[in-house]
């Protein structure tokens, strides 16, 4: 061994980058930049779409997982009285026992007014928790904004420590004391996911508001579940503490910068900002195992026939949860130019064409529900209408069944609207699919029928596809194979 | 009767005095139920102004706390600066620049302007319109003006609460006048710094009261307290300059309520239970008190009776005897009639001192019963034929149909029952003509032995054939002055007869006067051994 002052050098300033430059390493993220098509134009004006896919490997084991704080806020108004409490306090139970010593934890409950039943500790502090869950009883209206204020200020207590915050509220009907308005819950889901709090929503039951639960979710991109049947509350809580012992990462900032010739000009289906030339998004957290995609709209003009220029370049932020450490990927995405429109369209790129409609297709069916609230439901109807024959256009020039499917979807459900047979049930299974499918959360959709919970991800279903011609994430193709591809929807009850 | 009605007048006293007491403490409790809601509304008052001043404090704290940001960081610093601190701190939900002439963005220069800011400059819009002042006019009242060291540096700052179209916002903004009057400002996220404000509530926690912050549409925002509490509000509290328009309102526990109501209730019902056991211990001493003073004069009236009753055979008795001792009397026939006088009116006198002997050992409960059977109709017919004497002597007549009949009694007190309703007969059964008329009448119904002993006379009044069993009662006086009489007589006949297991009773008839029925049991019963 020569330990000359050139290794000594090397070695120290892999120690001092290796974190910063974790570009190949199993064990971090990984990130992909993707055109909608293989080839560009030359000196034409299009419109093209760039997907950034982020990846987060498995998070391995428990002792490794960064601790937790969570508060659970729990509806306790009259209409849970029974088995609703009941199994509401069993999955609360269940959960707190999943977690570790160095786990915080607090119970929150709400009915006209909220009040802390267990205030935050660990579960040495806290070792009476079962006795106290025991307590609850329902009865009174509904005070979720203050159930919710509660959540936080218990979250709050151990808001400086490097943990991961999660507010899980519990709900079963409408607010009906203090704010109830979809877009006032949602500006507190801002203020709290800037505060570093994530507010993960599970309704159980046909009454509560769907719009305001995910509105609530969607800033920190928490999960959202709609259950039908009270007795799945347990296992909903299972999977929703499974999610927070399981996230990778926090606060991933993806920032894609493009050359003069390629304008950004709008996101789809995501909250982020563009200035001039890049594009700046937020992914909240992402879990280990997870996938989540950016996409980005951009008017391209330039290049020359036969050259290869980049097109994006991508930066990615994020946080490691549990030391204070951040860390950076790069990519980036080059592309070739031709003056053959053929070629062009025959490189079209069908995954992430599939992605581009189907996130188009989730800002059609927002807008459908809104105009639907307001009372508009022909327009609503009409909108899904447009949106699946779009859908339908695309899925045969690419021959893609996917598509198709959820054409066929939205058709029936502006079939449903047209003669005002969309009911609340069915409006929350559309509203709770569509949130998921925008932050690419798996789906949390629990019917009576189902003894468990499904988990899907519509975006990875097997199904006989045409092999794009690019290097494919091997990692992709297990997880679709392992994970069960059930595409079952319980629309027509 | 003075006796009686000076009791009645204690007792009217007693009555008023008792009422009145109960009438003042009843007021006064009242009273003191007021003074306790009223010390109860102040208690609260105190408390609900505390949690008022709590949240007030709160909202003022993060108020305060970015305005000195916004003076001491950003006021000369950078525009990549302040919209790095508007999307790091939750409590903002919008900053802007403002310049005369140019009005106000709130978008960092090079970024593509986003919804939410498209709404702020929306919402504020009357605000920012003003063309070359700040709206001064608007802003002017709430600026503080302060000097800072560097004199001629003067800051205006200020927080503007705003209203649009229902939507309430919290603008604090800060001038520099010396720098071409740019002014600089955020938006609080109303909604975040409320939440943060209102978790504080301590304060109303194991309270009997309902605490409300009504927003300036006059919902309900927030509560806290005990949720069951009634809809009856004690107080509302505005909420100050910094939530203008919003109260808090308290209101109390229907259980609360309930229970001092309960309490003077509960105190009232005593308060009256109490006078009603006050007036009702009188009234029964009252009554009490007449029943003796009746029973007394009724003794008192059976004294004199019986002293007369007595009198009369023995003044007869003591006339004829000294007059056969005088030996005066030569005829025989005046004699035996003299003799025959003596045993009657001796007879007489047997039978009422053997009625006062039953009525004192009945009234004792030492009367013993011989029973035996017999046959009633031999029984009746003996003594009534020894009677027959006196019945013709008082120029009355007796009809007999007797069946034969066998049934248990003690002969002696049969035969005194007979003789009573006889006397009776004789006394009082005097029709308008002046005769008297008696019957006697023995059958057999199968069970009992049944005895009927009627007059023609005048009978008894409906209202009276109940009482004329009662002893000492001798009718109303019309009837009974005329003749002697003791009152216990029918008293003892029906006492004596239901100690033999039978009854007597009055019974009216049409054609007769007054009717008396005697019935007695044929065979032995099994309570008469």
């Amino acid at each position: 061994m020569n330990w000359n002052w050139k290794s000594i050098l090397l070695v120290v300033m892999m120690t001092l980058l290796g974190p910063g430059l974790q570009g190949a390493d199993e064990t971090s993220l990984k990130v992909s930049l993707e055109l909608d098509r293989g080839k560009l134009l030359a000196e034409e004006s299009q419109k093209a779409v760039v997907r950034v896919s982020i990846k987060a490997p498995q998070v391995i084991t428990s002792s490794q997982r960064p601790p937790v704080n969570i508060c659970l806020v729990l509806d306790t108004s009259g209409s849970m009285q029974g088995s609703k409490l009941a199994y509401a306090k069993e999955g609360a139970l269940d959960a707190i026992r999943r977690l570790g010593l160095s786990d915080c934890f607090s119970v929150v409950e709400y009915n006209g007014t909220a009040s802390t039943q267990i205030p935050s500790g660990s579960l040495a502090e806290n070792a009476n928790f079962a006795s106290r869950i025991e307590m609850l009883n329902a009865r009174g209206s509904t005070a979720l904004f203050a159930g919710v204020s509660l959540g936080a200020a218990e979250l709050r207590k151990a808001l400086n420590t490097h943990a991961i915050h999660r507010l899980i509220l519990l709900s079963d009907g409408q607010a009906n004391v203090g704010p109830d308005q979809p877009e006032d819950l949602g500006r507190l889901g801002i203020a709290l996911s800037k505060e570093g709090i994530a507010v993960a929503t599970v309704g159980v039951g046909d009454d509560y508001n769907e719009d305001l639960m995910t509105r609530l979710s969607q800033s920190s991109e928490g999960n959202t579940y709609f259950v039908e049947n009270s007795r799945d509350l347990p296992s909903i809580f299972q999977r929703e503490l499974g999610d927070v012992l399981n996230v990778y990462a926090q606060e991933v900032l993806v920032q894609v910068d493009f050359p003069e010739w390629a304008k950004p000009v709008g996101l789809l289906g995501r909250e982020g900002r563009i200035e001039a030339q890049s594009a700046k998004i937020p992914l909240k957290q992402i879990y280990g195992g997870q996938e989540k995609f950016v996409l980005i709209e951009v008017n391209v003009k330039g290049g020359k026939d036969g050259e290869t220029l980049c097109l994006a370049q991508a930066k990615i932020d994020y946080a490691l949860p549990g030391n204070n450490q951040s860390f950076s990927l790069a990519s980036q995405l080059d592309v070739p130019f031709t003056v053959q429109k053929a070629e062009v369209l025959a490189s079209s790129n069908s995954e992430v064409i599939r992605d581009r409609e189907l996130m188009s297709n989730t800002m059609a069916v927002d807008k459908a529900l809104y105009l639907e609230k307001e009372g508009k439901t022909e327009a609503a109807a009409i909108e899904l209408r447009q949106s699946a024959e779009r859908l339908k256009k695309v899925a045969k020039v690419n021959k893609d069944e996917m598509l198709e499917k959820k054409a066929e979807e939205m058709d029936a459900y502006a079939a449903d609207l047209e003669s005002n047979r969309l009911d609340t049930k069915k409006r929350k299974v559309l509203k709770t699919d569509n949130y998921q499918a925008q932050t690419q959360q798996s789906v949390f959709v629990v019917s009576d029928k189902k003894d468990e919970v499904e988990s899907w991800d519509p975006l990875k279903v097997e199904f006989t596809k045409p092999k794009p011609d690019k290097e494919k994430d091997p990692e992709a193709d297990k997880k679709e194979k392992t994970k069960k591809p059930k595409v079952k929807k319980e629309k027509d009850q | 009767m003075t006796g009686p009605h000076k009791r009645m007048i204690y007792f009217g006293m007693l009555c008023i005095a008792a009422t009145t007491m109960a009438g003042v403490a009843t007021y006064w409790l009242g009273k003191e139920q007021a003074r306790l809601e009223s010390q109860l509304g102040r208690d609260t008052r105190i408390k609900a102004q505390a949690l008022a001043d709590r949240w007030v404090q709160a909202i003022e704290a993060t108020q305060t706390a970015i305005m000195t940001d916004l003076r001491v960081r950003f006021v000369n610093g950078s525009m990549e600066d302040l919209f790095a601190y508007r999307d790091a701190r939750p409590e903002i939900r919008n900053v802007f620049v403002w310049e005369p002439l140019k009005g106000a963005t709130a978008t960092l220069p090079g970024q593509q302007i986003s919804l939410d800011e498209t709404r702020f400059l929306q919402r504020f819009q009357g605000l920012f319109s003003t063309d070359s002042s700040f709206g001064r006019t608007r802003v002017a009242d709430q600026a503080q003006v302060s000097a800072t060291n560097a004199a001629f540096e003067v800051e205006t700052f200020g927080w503007v609460v705003w209203y649009w179209e229902d939507q309430f916002s919290w603008l604090g903004w800060i001038m520099q006048p010396g720098l071409d009057t740019r002014v600089i400002g955020v938006e609080l996220e109303s909604f975040y710094v409320l939440s943060v404000a209102l978790s504080r509530q301590e304060l109303a926690s194991k309270d009997q009261v309902l605490y409300r912050l009504i927003d300036q549409k006059g919902s309900v925002f927030h509560q806290t307290g005990m949720a069951q509490a009634g809809e009856t509000p004690l107080l509302e509290l505005p909420m100050g300059k910094a939530l203008p328009g919003w109260t808090l309102q308290a209101s109390m526990s229907g259980a609360v309520g309930l229970t001092s109501d309960l309490f003077v209730w509960s105190a009232r019902i005593v308060l009256i239970l109490l006078t009603l056991a006050v007036i009702f211990g009188a009234w029964v001493l009252q009554s009490q008190a007449n029943r003796e003073f009746r029973d007394a004069r009724q003794k008192t009236n059976f004294v004199a009776n019986v002293s007369h009753e007595l009198k009369t055979p023995l003044t007869s008795i003591c006339m004829y005897a000294e007059m056969l001792q005088s030996g005066r009397v030569e005829d025989e026939g005046k004699k035996k009639h003299y003799l025959d006088v003596i045993v009657q009116q001796t007879q007489r006198l047997t039978r009422l001192v053997n009625n006062v002997l039953s009525f004192g050992r009945l009234e004792q409960g030492r009367e013993r019963f011989h029973l035996r059977a017999l046959n009633l109709k031999d029984v009746t017919a003996g003594i009534l034929t020894t009677q027959l004497p006196r019945i013709k002597e008082a120029g009355a007549t007796l009809e007999m149909t007797l069946a034969s009949v066998v049934a248990i009694v003690d002969e002696d007190a049969f035969s005194q029952v007979l003789l009573n309703l006889l006397d009776n007969a004789l006394k009082y059964g005097v029709d308008a003509d002046g005769r008297c008329r008696v019957e006697v009448e023995l059958t057999d119904t199968g069970k009992m032995a049944v005895l009927r002993l009627s007059d023609f006379g005048p009978g008894v009044p409906p209202s009276l054939q109940k009482t004329i069993f009662d002893k000492f009662f001798r009718g109303d006086d019309s009837l009974t002055r005329k003749r002697d009489g003791s009152g216990i007589g029918l008293s003892i006949a029906k006492l004596l007869i239901e100690g033999m297991g039978g009854t007597l009773g009055y019974q009216a008839q049409q054609g007769y006067g007054a009717s008396f029925v005697v019935a007695l049991p044929k065979h032995f019963q099994k309570s008469e051994v």
